[in-house]
């Protein structure tokens, strides 16, 4: 019975032999349709968030972070509970061996956000609206946070252009215990960019273990459509059509398995955006209004891993900020950019500190416990436009101190608590953000938080 | 004879992976200084075994054994690399 089976299997395969080279060619023809690279991530947040001792006078937003810290915690003992979620679709596909396009599908959305207090950034998702939103025929708007192509010009030389990855750069990917996911580092111009970039590898002129990249991407401000809103002759705007550009130039380099850490990167970025006549509050623009950013910022990053093989990852970041400010906003205000005259420019700069150490606890998936200290001063202006925590804490202009840790549940699946809290020095005007920052005599904001990251 | 059928049979239903493994030794190699027997040897297969995960990239590091961690990238998430 055996001999049977052995014929009839080996008959089965010598009938088939011809055509296995068919079989394989189709096979890799299949894998080659399914050359997409699926990937993403997925956050469930839970996040407090309380201000103490707000005076009243001057009243002031601490930080500008554009969007989320200050709707919560402008009044005195004002305390807030979210509970968000984030999602991360990514793609990558080499589409021939000289190109490759990366994307990045996003949503961020509180858990069915109800009618009371204030919107989320958007006042179309309160309501009902949240909770009907999959199926209420309102469009067809899906938030891509990243598509971009990379074209390799040269072995060295790489021109890319779309929707860039210009957020959440390192260290920002410490506390989950990911890699870095974004090329701009945490405190430079954390928003995310559309333009061009020209990258070019120094590599082959590096020795072992070392590598060097410069790069420049030009990703301009495009204004138009305007008119008889800020160009009526009225309110003596200027015109707004035309472009806002803005210019970066960094330099990145990384030290791999040098022997007294397992990598060490260091980055360089100096960014300028200038003529910027952008609204200034999400409310609209503030009228009448003939003002013109000058931004320009000068950013440091020196990180290293598992130094001398003791777990522990140091960080450094560094930030300057220059802001040239022309024109005025409001009026009888004349209020300007960080300023309360016409013309001016002010410099300020920020610190970041990140200690992170792995605890070596084999039975509890070695979990990390980090510390992070940020000091601002009154003309630091980092407008994080990505950020996840409610007080907006890496804008600080005064001092910040962030506590976490970071458990691991599964190769993909680690949770996260968190405490944070900021003593302001000064703030903006609370309306416009606008004018001169306030001093203030004593203000302070805290958050609590568990988030639930998953990665795959 | 069985197992020589058994293998073939193996080793043509399944479409390769090779530069994916490939990819993973030439980590293992240059980040933990082994050999390519040494670095054959902490291949683990499936979706959460060390090749997936080095290729997924989830993690920022990649423990293997007790003397070899390596890092890996996220694709895309430098640009122009």
């Amino acid at each position: 019975m055996k001999r049977y089976l052995i014929l009839i299997a080996m008959l089965s395969f010598t009938a088939s032999a011809d055509t296995l080279e068919d079989r394989v060619e189709e096979l890799e023809f299949k894998s080659a349709l399914n050359a997409i690279q699926w990937g993403g991530s997925f956050k469930v947040m839970y996040d407090t968030a309380s201000t103490e001792k707000t005076e009243l006078d001057p009243t002031g937003d601490p930080v500008e972070d554009f969007k989320n810290a200050n709707q919560f915690t402008t009044t005195p003992k004002n305390a807030v509970q979210l509970l968000r979620m984030v999602f991360n679709l990514d793609m990558n596909i080499d589409v021939t061996s000289r190109t490759s396009f990366y994307s990045r599908l996003t949503m961020s959305k509180i858990f069915n956000h109800g009618s009371r207090g204030r919107s989320f950034n958007d006042p179309n998702l309160g309501n009902l609206a949240d909770i009907q939103s999959s199926d209420n025929f309102s469009g067809s708007n899906v938030i891509i946070e990243r598509a971009y192509f990379n074209y390799r010009l040269t072995d060295s030389l790489t021109f890319s252009a779309g929707r860039l990855p210009t957020v959440d750069g390192p260290p920002s990917n410490w506390i989950e215990g990911r890699p870095v996911s974004g090329t701009y580092p945490k405190l430079a111009f954390s928003n995310v960019f559309d333009g061009v970039a020209l990258t070019y590898n120094l590599n082959n002129h590096m020795p072992e273990g070392h590598s060097l990249t410069a790069r420049a991407l030009y990703t301009p401000f495009v204004n138009f459509g305007y008119e008889g809103v800020n160009d009526a002759p009225s309110d003596g705007a200027r015109d707004f059509d035309g472009h806002s550009p803005s210019y970066t130039a960094m330099l990145d380099y990384s030290w791999n398995n040098s022997g007294f850490a397992d990598s060490l990167d260091f980055i360089l970025q100096w960014s300028r955006l200038y003529d910027w006549q952008g609204s200034v509050t999400s409310s609209g623009v503030a009228t009448p209004n003939t003002l013109s950013l000058d931004y320009e910022i000068l950013s440091a990053y020196l990180g290293t891993t598992n130094v001398a093989n003791t777990g522990i990852d140091l960080s450094l970041s560094w930030l300057k900020s220059t802001i040239g400010s022309t024109g005025t906003a409001l009026g009888a205000l004349q209020r300007g950019w960080h300023t309360d005259k016409e013309s001016d420019k002010n410099s300020g700069s920020g610190i970041l500190a990140s200690l992170r150490y792995q605890l070596p606890v084999s039975m509890l998936n070695n979990p990390y416990i980090g510390v992070e200290y940020i000091k601002g001063d009154e003309h630091y202006f980092f407008v994080d436009g990505v950020s996840h925590n409610l007080i907006g804490f890496y804008s600080t202009r005064g001092t910040g101190t962030h506590v976490y840790y970071t458990q691991q549940l599964d190769t993909s699946l680690s949770t996260t608590i968190g405490w944070m809290e900021q003593n302001h020095d000064y703030g903006l005007n609370t309306i416009h953000r606008i004018g001169k920052p306030a001093k203030f005599k004593a203000h302070k904001r805290s958050t609590v938080y568990a988030h639930m990251n998953l990665s795959f | 004879m069985k197992l020589i059928i058994i293998c073939t049979l193996i080793l043509f239903a399944f479409p390769s992976f090779s530069g994916v493994k490939a990819d993973f030794i030439s980590a293992v190699k240059k980040q933990c200084g082994k050999s390519d027997g040494d670095a054959a040897k902490l291949v683990t297969p499936g979706r959460t075994g060390t090749v997936i995960q080095f290729k997924v990239c989830a993690q920022k590091s990649i423990k293997l054994s007790a003397d070899c961690t390596i890092s890996c990238k996220k694709a895309g998430a430098t640009l122009g690399q």
